[in-house]
């Protein structure tokens, strides 16, 4: 198995996130009822025609800037034919020979390694629909006809598993930075298709089997392993690999080979009467390019050299272009650094996780944040307290000084008063005291909360710690 | 021009999704000899000095901006089809 | 008798109240009735023509006025009708309805229009006979023996024989201008990009567009003018206002293009007798006559046949037998659904199209066929640009025949060069007007093409203009 050379290109499929579809007004929409999300355009009826989405070539473009792709002048529209029930109008409009992006790279580290993937293209085209298969019969809901859709292929520049699902890793948080895509897998807006060959050391490149459709990381890596152990075997067994499609079951593990049809390649490209091409000045794009933020990469980095957080804390803040947004914002307005991040880390990421989801949906603005970790930090409130104020203040524009005082939490700093307190307890519980002062120093945290009880929390718990010793050591 | 092949007609039907009787074949074949006759003036000019018009309009950047419009009515476009249930277009169980 | 009028005298009639909607329309549809024969409509709308007489009537009570308020007039079976079917004399669509309306249709209703009916065509548009329809033939208003000419033969008929006071046509590749020409009307196609193509059933999208068939110039510049105009759902909609023609009434100063290559010495010599009768009446009167030339000429058949065939091959891909139309009964399998419908509920020659279309466009093909013909037709549209650009239009037959007899077509490969004077305007995007200039032997119509500079068809009109009113022919 080691003897052979593995050679994987991927050709990545994302939804953009517009508000409307690529060619008609309907809406851009995870779900739906089948078929409620449709008109006689993206349903393909007779006499329809397609108007372009303005958004979703910038969207495109700005995929492009962020892998650092020539971006074309001049870009037109084809299309590609095929019948499939998916597809209503027997063709999928896409760019063939003069796409929005032309070249780019993504770096990105695998096995504690840097590598770099170069990407040979970005274009824009439609999404088909999606077939529901019952017993005897297929459903064909075209909710998705038409929604844009990046298609990123790379050069074959892969050359494991872990490499190809380090490198969609990589380009999904790119991809999410820039505000472009969900990239979420369970929705299918992100998929891949995977070329994979293998050869001998300084022989040319096998003969590749294109896997479609891989819709979640995970199978991208069962697909591909899967594919290596089957091409070793035909090889190892004197057989010769066969140029073909295949499709990968997720629930056997297993890919299978598609029957192939003679007309399978030949979609009959041919430029798209009813679109005018794309042309973009440098201006145009410019604009775009300056409207990119800071890349999950940067950022990472960022955070380890500048903010001086660990390489762990860094990954947790960047998985997710929301938190590190907040992040920035809080340390921005004051906040130090590795007090946010542990905040956000325990807090803000635990309350924001949907179950089954991906990313974290931030209920709070960078304001509000900053607020709770000052007045945690100034001992107005404990941490314990501060998670009734995130509750409260968690997707309001309520401030968390506000919260602070509606749930009446504000704690008591008062060392004379506390004392007292402290006083009355100690007398109340004399056994325990005894304990303390035959040395059985567990007992302090007793008192502590028993005073905490008396007071809802609202006790500056530093102040009464120091109280409880000294009047206990009396 | 080209020569054309029985071969050829039955891929270009395949293409077509049109099933040709061996007749049809044959009258196809006599067609397209025929056209490809009339397609002789095509060679008369330097190929490789003439860019190719795919749009006879100067129009570019024709776009509209990314709003969502109301919804259309599912019933007006399932009451098109042949074979349907509630929500969805019905085809026979498809085989990959 | 009603029907026998323009389409501006029943405008004004009913403006004035000489005689309401309703009546107008009843004498239309009683007409369509008489002359059912031709077989110029493929769906009366009866029902909905009176309803909409009848608004119109309301209309004019109150006091509006719109263009066409309460006028009868025919669209063509491939422009989308919401509610009224619309089958491109097709029997895969022979059940279709289409859940909206066309631009120009809206247009149409916006300006009050009432539509009678649906016309009769070749299946798709394909043809030039209009006997290629699955509802079977249309006949020739002038002599029913005869074909009508296509696709668009039915508004032709219609229109010719009084069932509408205009219709709408599409026109590809001559479809308006030849039947035009062949009934004794007049029939514009107007630059592509003029009229929203938006609710027309592609046929050829970079090659396909709306226009006008009536009895006179005047009437049928109105209808242009209400149907013409930007449409933000067709991309290819030119913005803004287009015109930049001019509209005069003398000659002086005028220059009229004769192009060589579009008078062979093969040329049938009735027709070029009556054109060049044509030509002195307008040297005669003031206008100076202009040789040139399309050197290109000699590939516009062959570049059309591709283009046209090659799109076409992908805009009927969509009739599959699942979202609309007919599917083929006993479907076991995907596969069944696909090749039993279309073999079915295609025509022969809808069939020849789409199979010609998939091999220019196959692999091993593309560049002979496909990319030399969008190079080729960059030849053409220059050798147009160059010929305009020394006059105001072009004069031509607009066809090499007249109206021949019904069932006589000739192998299907000779029938296309009938479409040889005609197509060359379609590859090009100009406007192309048709207009009689004469009988031949028999006392059929002989039509003559007016070939303009993009969006001068208001200089197509004033020249037609002058000739319908002072040729005396
Ligand atoms: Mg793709
Ligand atoms: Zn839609």
């Amino acid at each position: 198995m080691s003897d052979y050379i593995v050679t994987i290109g991927l050709e990545v499929h994302c939804e953009l996130k517009t508000e409307s579809k690529l060619f008609c007004s309907c809406v851009n929409k995870f779900g739906g009822e089948p078929n409620s999300h449709t008109c006689p355009i993206c349903a393909g009826h007779p006499g329809v025609m397609p108007v372009l989405n303005k958004k979703a070539v910038e969207y495109t473009v700005k995929a492009g800037c962020a892998i650092g792709s020539r971006i074309s002048r001049f870009s037109k529209w084809d299309r590609k034919n095929y019948f499939y029930p998916d597809l209503p109008k027997a063709w999928q409009t896409s760019q063939y020979d003069l796409p929005l992006c032309v070249g780019g790279e993504v770096r990105f580290d695998v096995g504690g390694e840097e590598k770099t993937v170069r990407l040979n293209r970005i274009h824009l085209e439609e999404d088909a629909g999606k077939l529901v298969h019952g017993a005897g019969f297929t459903a064909v809901d075209y909710n998705r006809c038409g929604v844009p859709l990046i298609e990123c292929v790379t050069e074959p520049d892969i050359h494991s598993a872990d490499e190809a699902v380090a490198f969609l890793e990589e380009l999904a948080g790119i991809f999410r930075y820039c505000g472009i895509s969900d990239c979420k897998m369970q929705e299918g807006s992100i998929r891949a298709d995977v070329n994979l060959s293998l050869s001998r050391p300084g022989e040319p490149l096998g003969t590749r089997t294109e896997t479609k459709n891989l819709n979640s990381f995970r199978s991208v890596r069962r697909a591909i392993e899967a594919e290596i152990a089957r091409q070793t075997e035909v090889l190892e067994s004197g057989g010769k690999v066969v140029q073909e499609t295949r499709h990968f079951d997720d629930a056997s593990g297993t890919g299978y080979g598609m029957r192939s049809k003679e007309d399978a390649q030949d979609y009959r490209y041919f430029p798209e009467p009813d679109l005018m091409p794309v042309v973009l000045s440098d201006a145009d794009i410019d604009a775009i390019a300056a409207s990119l933020p800071e890349l999950k990469r940067a950022r990472r980095a960022r955070y380890t050299s500048e903010l001086g957080l660990s390489d762990y804390d860094a990954d947790v803040l960047t998985s997710d272009p929301a938190v590190a947004d907040l992040f920035d914002e809080t340390v921005k307005l004051g906040a130090v650094a590795k007090k946010a991040a542990n905040y956000i880390m325990s807090e803000i990421m635990r309350k924001g996780k949907t179950e089954g989801e991906d990313g974290v949906t931030v209920g709070v603005t960078g304001a509000q944040l900053s607020d709770i970790l000052s007045l945690v930090e100034k001992g107005e409130i404990n941490l314990v307290a501060s998670k009734d104020v995130l509750d409260k203040i968690w997707q309001t524009d309520m401030s968390a000084s506000e919260a602070v005082d509606k749930l009446g939490l504000r704690q008591n700093n008062d060392a004379g008063e506390i004392e007292k307190l402290v006083r009355d307890i100690i007398a109340a519980n004399p056994g325990p005291a005894d304990d303390f002062r035959k040395g059985n120093e567990k007992v302090l945290s007793f008192f502590v909360g028993q005073l905490m009880k008396a007071t809802k929390g609202k006790t500056n718990p530093k102040i009464a710690g120091d109280l409880v010793r000294k009047l206990l050591s009396e | 021009m080209e020569k054309i092949t029985p071969e050829t007609i039955r891929h270009t039907a395949t293409l077509s999704r049109i099933i040709l009787s061996e007749e049809e074949e044959k009258g196809m074949e006599k067609h397209f000899a025929a056209l490809l006759r009339q397609m002789e003036p095509l060679d008369s000019f330097d190929a490789s000095a003439v860019p190719a018009t795919a749009h006879i309009l100067p129009a570019v950047n024709v776009l509209r901006e990314d709003r969502a419009g109301e919804p259309f009515d599912r019933e007006k476009l399932l009451a098109c089809a042949p074979e349907r249930d509630e929500n969805s277009y019905i085809v026979p169980r498809v085989v990959e | 008798m009603t029907v026998e009028k323009t389409l501006l005298e029943i405008k004004k009639d009913l403006a004035e109240k000489k005689i309401s909607s309703l009546e107008a329309t009843e004498a239309t549809l009683a007409q369509i009735e008489a002359k059912a024969d031709l077989g110029s409509y493929v769906t009366v709308c009866a029902d909905e023509a009176r309803a909409a007489a009848k608004e119109a009537d309301a209309r004019i009570a109150a006091g509006e006025d719109l263009p066409l308020l309460g006028v009868p007039v025919a669209v063509k079976d491939n422009i989308c009708t919401e509610g009224v079917r619309t089958t491109c004399a097709s029997r895969f669509l022979e059940n279709y309805v289409p859940p909206y309306d066309a631009f120009v249709v809206k247009k149409l209703k916006a300006a009050g229009a009432v539509i009678v009916g649906k016309t009769n065509m070749d299946e798709f548009a394909m043809g030039s006979a209009s006997e290629f329809s699955a509802f079977g033939p249309v006949k020739n208003a002038v002599d029913p023996s005869r074909v009508p000419g296509g696709s668009s033969g039915g508004s032709a008929a219609a229109v010719a024989s009084f069932q509408a006071y205009a219709a709408l046509g599409s026109d590809t590749g001559g479809s308006i201008r030849q039947p035009a020409s062949f009934n004794g009307v007049v029939g514009l196609k107007p630059t592509y990009s003029a009229v929203s193509r938006f609710g027309l059933v592609a046929f050829a999208s970079s090659l396909d567009q709306i226009g006008p068939l009536a009895r006179t110039v005047d009437d049928c510049k109105y209808v242009y003018d209400v149907i013409k105009g930007h449409d933000p759902m067709d991309s290819t909609s030119a913005p803004g206002d287009i015109d930049r023609g001019e509209k005069f009434d003398s000659l002086k100063g005028r220059r009229i293009g004769v192009a060589k290559e579009f008078f062979p010495s093969s040329l049938d010599s009735g027709i070029k007798a009556a054109l060049d009768k044509a030509i002195k009446f307008y040297e005669k009167n003031g206008a100076e006559i202009v040789e040139t030339s399309i050197k290109s000429f000699d590939m516009a058949l062959a570049c059309y046949y591709i283009l046209s065939s090659a799109e076409a091959s992908s805009n009927l891909s969509r009739y599959d037998g699942i979202k609309y139309g007919r599917r083929a009964a006993g479907c076991k399998s995907l596969q069944d659904i696909y090749y039993k419908s279309r073999t079915e509920f295609f025509g022969p020659e809808v069939k020849r199209r789409i199979m010609l279309g998939n091999f220019v466009l196959s692999s091993g093909y593309y560049d002979a066929f496909y990319l030399r013909a969008s190079k080729a037709r960059t030849l053409i549209k220059n050798d147009f640009e160059a010929a305009l650009s020394g006059c105001d239009a072009l004069i031509c037959p607009t066809a090499p025949t007249t109206a021949y007899e019904r069932g006589k077509q000739a192998d299907p490969s000779d029938a296309y060069l009938g479409d040889v004077f005609t197509v060359p305007v379609n590859i090009a995007g100009l406007p192309g007007l048709s207009l009689r200039c004469g009988a031949d032997a028999d006392g059929l119509p002989i039509g003559m093409q007016l070939i303009g500079k993009a969006y001068c068809e208001e200089t197509l009109f004033s020249l037609a203009r002058i000739f319908e009113r002072e040729a005396a022919v």
